[in-house]
């Protein structure tokens, strides 16, 4: 048996960049380059209104060419809607920054004033209020484009319509699109930490589909400081994608400018926080990337992936999972048929020492440990001897040329402490005539994420997606991309430690961008 | 393009997110009425009837996204609306669940158990 190895060394935090795969730092999805931008305007913000009817209430920020635009097609829309806090701060009015970026590259931008349910109310019914509150102003806006008298008189296409929310008002966007809304088509989901109250009421959680999904978890959050997004990933059916960005030393509040609370002190003793620009420019380059992407047609895939990385945002902290719908799944260990058979039928097996088993990765009984924070079945490997295998047979010798292995991994922590140093993991090919060749987790731009520290008992397993280019199996000698008859992992490092594995899946490369 | 002109004025002070102390508690089964539906039915509609917890609070609970929840033994109620600065009125769907004598504690909605606050209250109807 011929085996090859791509360097084994450990040099967390890695330069992305460095080994076999090297995502490139490729400008910033938020800049405004879609339309010719009138120069003089270039520093200007582009037009909004404050507009009110009744418990109707908000701030819409539209593009430059608006009022003197007659014969292009009607412009997209997104509607986004805050979370709880004191109803005397005009939260709505937060996102400014966000709503100036997506006006400026076509798109209409609606801030929706939920103070009405503020400080008020608890549970589901409140995040149902404002799930109907935002319905109402789409509809409110639905009757503007009726208006000859308005401004927005046909402007609008809301077949093309996304929605952001933040907090509470993350959880009532994920709500909506299971609404039918006539003559709306939803393209777009970004739940920005958001609450999942029917998970803590027993109900199920809702599962996004038939749209793309983002959300973004940040790590210091001190207030929803589990991290609920997480289960919202964990359950979203890609359409065409779904996506999970995961930010160290973000807190929950600095994503809004009427938020001026450090919530993360509540989660202290924790790594560093960003400052409150670094956190908008994650909103900023992710939800742009977003939104051009579903509503102009734009492809910005690659920044959501993690493929490509925006210039604004603080790439080392950031940590990304992603899953489209154009890919074979391997096994994601959802199946309930035991950790000896994968999601394609087919056997699996532990070698040299492995020790493996199915777990839900989610704060139940039946959990690996309390360090699960997402609602999904995934494999732990266990502590053990170092170069433990577990090796996963593919249905028939297949070709890999072209298409990519990804997995989501992490480190697993107990809940309580972030053990010194980082580690890793190798994941490998064998062909039909037994050969084997590695790749280094280290070696694929940034390597596997270590835990995020902070208050201990909130010290989260949070897996992320890694994605491991043929390409680099292919420069090995002795490897028969074409006939490919298992995926391998193999635990490496002489370090005692634990991994989370799941989401194991094939990509062509034609669908990853 | 993002800009820096954040919000200049940072509150380096820990949110106060301790739950205040309950002072009273009124237990009564009543009638529900789920919320009017403008768009969509609530998942509460399913319940016509509920037990009502109004509860007085020596100071204002916090505003935060998590809400607070009745401990009712081990069966939670996390439904509640603001009657007063200090008077909340809690409803709770699984009536059948809330054993007579239950010790009644308080704290965030997902948060540990080992969080929870103790009241000097128990459930009888």
């Amino acid at each position: 048996m011929y085996e090859e190895i791509i360097d084994a060394e450990s040099h967390y935090p890695a330069e992305p960049g460095a080994g076999c795969f090297s995502p490139e730092i490729a400008g910033d999805p938020a800049d405004p380059n879609l339309y010719p931008i009138d120069p003089e305007k270039e520093d200007e913000e582009p037009p909004s209104l404050e507009y009110q009817d009744g418990h109707i209430k908000g701030l819409v920020y539209f593009p430059y060419f608006f009022r003197s635009w007659s014969t292009r097609a009607r412009a997209p829309i997104v509607v986004m809607a805050h979370g709880n806090h004191n109803p005397a701060d005009p939260s709505y009015r937060g996102y400014k920054y966000f709503q100036i970026q997506l006006a400026r590259i076509g798109i209409i931008a609606v801030s929706v004033d939920c103070n009405a349910l503020n400080g008020r109310a608890g549970g589901v019914k409140n995040i149902e209020d404002r799930a109907d509150l935002i319905i109402d102003n789409i509809k409110y806006f639905q009757g503007l484009d009726q208006d000859p008298n308005s401004v927005f008189f046909e402007k609008i296409d809301f077949t093309n319509l996304g929605l952001m929310g933040h907090s509470r008002g993350g959880d009532a966007v994920v709500m909506i699109p299971e609404v039918p809304i006539q003559d709306v088509i939803i393209k777009a989901v970004l739940a920005l930490a958001p609450t999942n109250f029917r998970y803590w009421d027993g109900l199920p959680t809702i599962r996004p589909q038939g749209y793309a999904f983002m959300t973004i978890l940040p790590a210091a959050d001190g207030d929803v400081w589990a991290n609920n997004g997480a289960q919202f990933y964990d359950q979203a059916i890609p359409g065409p994608y779904k996506s999970q960005v995961y930010a160290h030393n973000a807190n929950h509040n600095f994503f809004n400018r009427e938020w001026l609370h450090d919530d993360s002190i509540s989660a202290m003793p924790h790594g560093p926080l960003f400052s409150r620009y670094d956190h908008e420019c994650i909103l900023s380059a992710f939800g742009c990337a977003l939104f051009r992407t579903s509503l102009l047609g734009e492809n910005l895939t690659d920044f959501i992936s993690g493929s490509m990385l925006a210039a604004s945002v603080q790439n080392r902290s950031i940590f990304l999972s992603f899953e489209k719908d154009e890919a074979l799944t391997v096994d994601n260990h959802e199946d309930n048929n035991a950790i000896d058979i994968n999601s394609l039928g087919h056997p699996t097996s532990q070698i040299d020492g492995m020790v493996a088993g199915e777990y839900e990765f989610e704060r139940v009984p039946g959990a690996y440990n309390s360090s699960f924070y997402g609602q999904s079945v995934g494999m732990v490997a266990e502590k053990g001897p170092q170069n433990r295998i577990f090796r996963t047979q593919l249905p028939a010798p297949s070709d890999l040329i072209e298409k990519d292995v990804w997995i989501r991994a992490a480190e697993v922590t107990d809940g309580k402490s972030v053990p010194v140093g980082a580690t890793g993991f190798q994941l490998g090919l064998e062909d039909v005539n037994g050969n084997r060749s590695w790749v280094d987790s280290n070696d694929i731009g940034g390597g596997l994420p270590r835990p995020y520290q902070r208050k201990p008992g909130t010290i989260k397993t949070m897996l992320n997606t890694l994605y491991f280019k043929s390409d680099c199996f292919e420069q090995k000698m002795g490897l028969d991309l074409k006939n490919v008859q298992a995926i391998l992992v193999r635990c490496n490092r002489n370090d005692d430690r634990e991994f989370a594995f799941d989401d194991l899946q094939i990509v062509e490369r034609r669908y990853q961008s | 393009m993002t800009n820096n002109n954040s919000a200049s004025q940072e509150q380096e002070i820990p949110p106060e997110w301790r739950l205040p102390e309950m002072v009273a508690i009124e237990i009564q089964l009543v009638e529900h009425e789920a919320r009017r539906s403008r768009n969509f039915e609530s998942v509460l509609a399913q319940y016509n009837v509920a037990v009502e917890f109004i509860v007085k609070t020596e100071q204002p609970i916090p505003i935060r996204a998590l809400s607070p929840v009745l401990y009712i033994g081990e069966e939670h109620v996390s439904e509640y609306d603001v009657l007063e600065a200090d008077t909340y009125r809690f409803l709770g769907f699984q009536i059948d669940r809330f054993m007579p004598g239950a010790p009644i504690s308080w704290g965030w909605i997902g948060d540990p158990q080992d969080e929870r606050q103790e009241t000097a209250f128990q459930f009888y109807l």
